[in-house]
């Protein structure tokens, strides 16, 4: 059983996406790119990604930088131990019913209070073994795509190394976007980086 | 088994087919041999066009390989960047069910005869896979090697031994093309022994440069070359024009010699060129004929002196005249109402064939019969003009000849049509002209035994085979009506559009043509030539020479006591 | 539900502030007194208390010298009339924790900013008006309107200039009286301002703190620190954090609210459903724009 983030709850919530806002010291972020799953019922449970991570302007950091020295215990402090509001914007990326993976849209969104957790090396491996999912990844618009491509892939490699899956995952990303010239580099330019 | 190169992606009858390759561009040639699979149907083509694309033009443009660490570029090399197969499909098999199953057997059973190949009437769906042909859809297509199947040469990526029929091969007239130094003659040569291994027709062959009889040194490799003669030394015969005639130093199995009652003014016609004749000249054999009969014109006529005068006694007057000479040619003119100048004029160029060695009014035997002859019991022949190289010599000679020859074979093919059915088949002939654009051109086509045997189709069991190198120099007509071309790499564009004349397909093979190795590759085509094909010839050596004279001692000995006439 | 949150930290160590918050649900019988539900002041108080019990508890555990400040003055405000009885009990149990910090020498201290009881002016006032003291005279002060913070930090011209404190005060009111001895209350102003913006604020500390000029010296000293950390807003940091340790947000406040209602209903309770204008603030107002950006 995988990591719950910390009263990881859901905002607001439609079938391609999902806000999710947890209350972590800034030590303890989910990182950007990484799949979560969120358990709606018994047998069946939502995937995503997180192509976005929003931490909340604070009025006591604002305050902070207009004083003419921070100490490092005031440093510490806000980054160690002061809860923070982040809210992570999720790309829908997947269900999961009865033990069968979708990579489609799920038919129910997940509700709000629902729980996110991060998912385990294993439950990515699974989850990645078929890349039906990317094509859900890449239609969505107004996210920073190649990045979040390139996060997940390392995340990924991180979970299991295997030079295989990156070579068809490579293969899917540029059938999907082989008509779309710009895009496709973009996302090979990020990728480039990832896989360097 | 077929290495698999590609699938089909577009194209059509009309157009040709697209075929995208899988695998690298660099392993396909320019007219490969390619089989396409569907179903029950077997598609055979050739490879007309290799070109590159991508599914856009961008990923063309721009080097991804600078930019994407080798994982990435590779993969959008491979996704976004192709190359295309331009094939000209032309033959089409059907090959059945696998065999083994309930279905193979009932369509066995359907069957009214052997499935053969067949011109392609409809097309393959897409992605059938393409292949490489292998040795077996070689045969299949070309005839396996036997006495039939000659190997003529290889296929280009794999080498698999084509063959060309000889019994269709000689049931048209032929060409063997190639500009100077591709080794036509070598090709000639290779298919002369065929011919003459198989027996089934007679050859003879003009040979004007002395190549084909005896032994000779390749230019080159300064390697000997076996001649004809070497080879079937039992069924070859080399006659040389003129009696004491040698040939490379070797005299000759007889003399040929022409008698002045053979020549006819057709024959002198023919020469307008090479004698300089005016427009006159017709008239005035006209009449020469006339006078003095189809076969006393020239001995007469060129007897006559060219210019003389003596007195004569006018019986009335008593005065003394000059007049001309009655043994005069000005006499002779005004005799037979011709322009006297005109008759001068032909008299004095006459004179030369008259001084030719091998015309003479009496010849030794009656070699043109003894030809003949020859070649019907089923001889081969080789007249070697030995040092009469020029092109009136040449001219002159196997255009009487052939003339002569052709007579001959349509006699006996009128005798052999009226008589029973149990007369046996006149023996056919084929006639090796080399140089044939001096003997083909337009301005002789008409006049020349040549055309007439080419247009006639075997009309009298009579082809010929040229071999030239400046087929456009050859009458239109007569190239249309060859059936196998055979040619080697040709550098003029015209050359190449009258090699091609009357073949489909034209535009793939044009640039076939152009671009074949300067030596020992050849693109075969035509009538009996199932797929026109770019092969790598064989070679005229010591390999081949022992392989056919190997197969020769095979064979028994009542079989070689017939070729010997007996 | 009571929550508190407590913050200390070590200054010049580079290390990050320790936290603890202690969250304390009543429910139940224990919400009632004297069969009435408790009220908000009860209920005000009760926290107070619970926070200066907690100072004491950490400040057994940690090194000294320790500075401890809470919000406001040191005396527990509230709910004096209400209740006599239970109010007595809140005061000796108050002094009964002050005893303990006493004990461990805990530089107490309770930071009042923008104090409304304007005590330097009264002072004044007395010191200006005729003797006998008249009630008449004293109401018509020409210094009624004038505060303390004024008075101490005119901006530009600041009695007391930035980071400058004023002499040590004793405080004398009403409900003052309970604390005597050790535990008297006194103060004294702060500039934790700046001189072209002062801001004074009012700093409370018991006998012991006061009498004792080191101690006062590192109070002094730890009160300019920390409001200098918050720059232009002058406001102890650790304060500050306190605060927002302890504060539950309305969106947990929700979520706990969700989650009792959850476990009661799991247990065949009822639940009364929200007021509808209660429902009908809480619908969806801002709910897209965020994932917009």
């Amino acid at each position: 059983m995988s990591q719950p983030i910390p009263i990881g709850r859901l905002l607001r919530a439609g079938t391609t996406a999902f806000v999710a806002g947890c209350r972590v010291n800034q030590g303890a972020l989910p990182s950007f790119g990484a799949l979560l799953r969120i358990p709606l019922e018994e047998s069946y449970q939502v995937y995503g990604l997180i192509y976005d991570i929003h931490i909340d302007d604070d009025g006591l950091v604002r305050q902070l930088v207009t004083a003419e020295s921070v100490a490092e215990e005031i440093v510490r402090d806000n980054r160690e131990r002061r809860i923070v509001p982040v809210e992570m914007s999720v790309l829908t990326v997947g269900y999961e019913q009865n033990g069968r993976l979708y990579h489609l849209l799920p038919p129910r969104p997940p509700l709000s209070l629902d729980m996110v957790y991060l998912c385990t090396p294993e439950e990515i491996v699974r989850f990645t073994e078929r890349l039906g999912y990317v094509r859900l990844l890449l239609q969505a618009s107004q996210i920073p795509i190649g990045e979040v491509i390139a996060a997940h892939f390392l995340q990924v490699q991180a979970a299991h190394p295997d030079p295989q899956w990156q070579e068809r995952a490579i293969h899917e990303i540029i059938t999907l976007l082989r008509d779309d010239y710009p895009r496709l580099m973009a996302v090979l330019s990020a990728l480039s980086e990832a896989i360097r | 088994m077929r290495t698999q190169i590609g699938y089909l992606v577009g194209g059509g009858l009309k157009e040709n087919f697209r075929v995208r390759l899988t695998v690298s561009p660099q392993e396909v040639q320019e007219g490969a041999f390619v089989v396409i699979e569907s179903g029950n149907w077997l598609y055979y083509g050739i490879a007309t066009d290799i070109c590159l694309g991508a599914t856009d033009p961008r990923f063309a443009d721009e080097q991804s390989a600078d930019r994407f660490p080798p994982q990435i570029a590779q993969a959008l090399h491979g996704q976004t960047l192709y190359a295309d197969l331009e094939v000209l499909p032309i033959l089409m098999l059907e090959i059945g069910p696998e065999p083994g199953t309930a279905e193979y057997r009932a369509w066995r059973e359907r069957l009214s005869e052997e499935p053969r190949p067949l011109p392609i009437k409809h097309i393959p769906p897409h992605h059938a896979p393409v292949r490489l042909a292998a040795e077996g859809d070689v045969f299949e297509i070309f005839g396996k090697p036997n006495e039939t199947n000659f190997v003529i040469g290889y296929t280009r990526e794999q080498k698999h031994p084509v063959c060309l029929n000889l019994d269709r091969f000689v049931q048209r007239s032929s060409g063997v093309f190639g500009a100077t130094g591709t080794g036509k003659s070598f090709l000639t040569r290779l298919l002369l022994a065929g011919l003459i291994d198989r027996n089934q027709v007679s050859v003879l062959v003009l040979d004007m440069h002395n190549e084909y009889g005896y032994d000779d040194i390749a230019s080159d490799t300064k390697q000997n070359v076996k001649g004809l003669k070497s080879l079937f030394p039992g069924r070859v015969r080399v006659v040389g024009l003129g009696s004491g005639a040698t040939i490379r130093g070797q005299p000759p199995d007889f003399n040929l010699e022409i008698a002045w009652s053979d020549l006819q003014p057709s024959d002198i016609l023919m020469l307008s060129r090479e004698l300089d004749l005016t427009d006159t000249a017709a008239t005035v054999l006209d009449a020469l004929v006339k006078s003095f009969s189809l076969h006393e014109w020239f001995d007469r006529f060129t007897a006559l002196r060219y210019e003389g005068y003596i007195d004569e006694q006018d019986e009335k007057t008593g005065k003394t005249r000059r007049v001309p000479h009655p043994e005069s040619v000005e006499a002779w003119a005004s005799e037979n109402g011709v322009h006297p100048a005109a008759a001068k004029a032909l008299h004095s160029k006459l004179q030369r064939l008259r001084n030719k060695p091998y015309l003479v009014e009496q010849p030794a035997a009656d070699s043109v019969s003894q030809i003949i002859k020859a070649l019907e019991s089923g001889q081969h022949m080789i007249l070697s003009f030995g040092k009469h190289e020029t092109d009136l010599d040449y001219l002159l000679v196997s255009n009487l000849l052939t003339r002569k020859i052709r007579h001959a074979w349509e006699k006996k093919t009128n005798e052999f049509r009226s008589s029973g059915p149990n007369a046996p088949e006149p023996r056919p002939l084929l006639i090796v002209v080399e140089e044939a654009h001096k003997l083909l051109n337009r301005e002789l086509a008409s006049q020349t035994a040549f055309a007439t045997i080419a247009r006639e189709l075997r009309k009298y069991y009579v082809t010929l085979l040229i071999v030239d190198q400046r087929p456009s120099q050859i009458d239109d007509e007569v190239m249309s009506q060859l059936g196998t071309r055979i040619s080697s790499w040709l550098g003029d564009e015209d050359d190449i559009q009258a090699v091609l004349s009357g073949l489909a397909g034209r535009q793939a093979l044009r640039g076939m043509l152009a671009r074949l190795q300067p030596k020992e590759e050849a693109l075969i085509m035509g009538w009996g030539v199932p797929i026109p094909l770019p092969i790598r010839s064989r070679r005229y050596d010591d390999a081949f020479w022992r392989e056919l004279l190997g197969s020769s001692n095979k064979r028994s000995s009542s079989h070689i006591m017939k070729e010997l006439g007996y | 539900m009571i929550n508190i949150g407590a913050i200390w930290m070590h200054p010049q160590s580079g290390q990050a502030p320790s936290t603890e918050a202690e969250s304390q649900l009543i429910y139940g019988d224990d919400l009632l007194e004297e069969h009435t539900l408790i009220s908000e002041s009860a209920l005000s108080l009760k926290r107070d208390l619970r926070e200066r019990t907690k100072l004491a508890e950490l400040a057994e555990r940690l090194q000294k010298p320790l500075i401890a400040l809470t919000d406001g003055p040191i005396e527990l405000w509230g709910a004096k009339g209400e209740d006599a009885r239970a109010y007595a009990e809140f005061v000796r149990e108050h002094l009964h924790v002050l005893a303990r910090l006493q004990e461990q020498e805990v530089i107490l201290a309770g930071y009042v900013e923008k104090p409304f009881a304007n005590l330097m002016i009264r002072l004044l006032e007395l010191t200006m008006a005729p003797q006998p003291l008249r009630r008449e005279d004293l109401l018509a002060s020409p210094l009624r309107g004038v505060s303390d913070r004024w008075l101490f930090g005119e901006p530009g011209q600041p009695l007391l200039r930035a980071g400058e404190r004023s002499a040590v005060f004793g405080l004398q009111s009403a409900s003052s009286k309970n604390y005597r001895g050790v535990f008297s209350l006194h103060f004294f102003y702060l500039n934790v301002g700046f001189d072209q913006h002062p801001w004074p604020v009012r700093v409370e500390v018991p006998r012991w703190v006061a009498e004792d000029s080191r101690k006062l010296d590192l109070l002094h000293r730890a009160l300019v620190e920390q409001c200098r950390m918050m720059g232009s807003r002058p406001y102890p940091y650790l304060l500050h954090r306190a605060h927002e340790t302890a504060r539950v947000s309305a969106e947990e406040k929700r979520q706990i609210e969700a989650w009792l209602a959850l476990e009661l209903r799991r247990h065949d309770g009822e639940i009364d459903d929200l007021s509808h204008k209660q429902s009908a603030k809480q619908l969806a107002g801002r709910s897209r724009n965020r994932s917009e950006r």
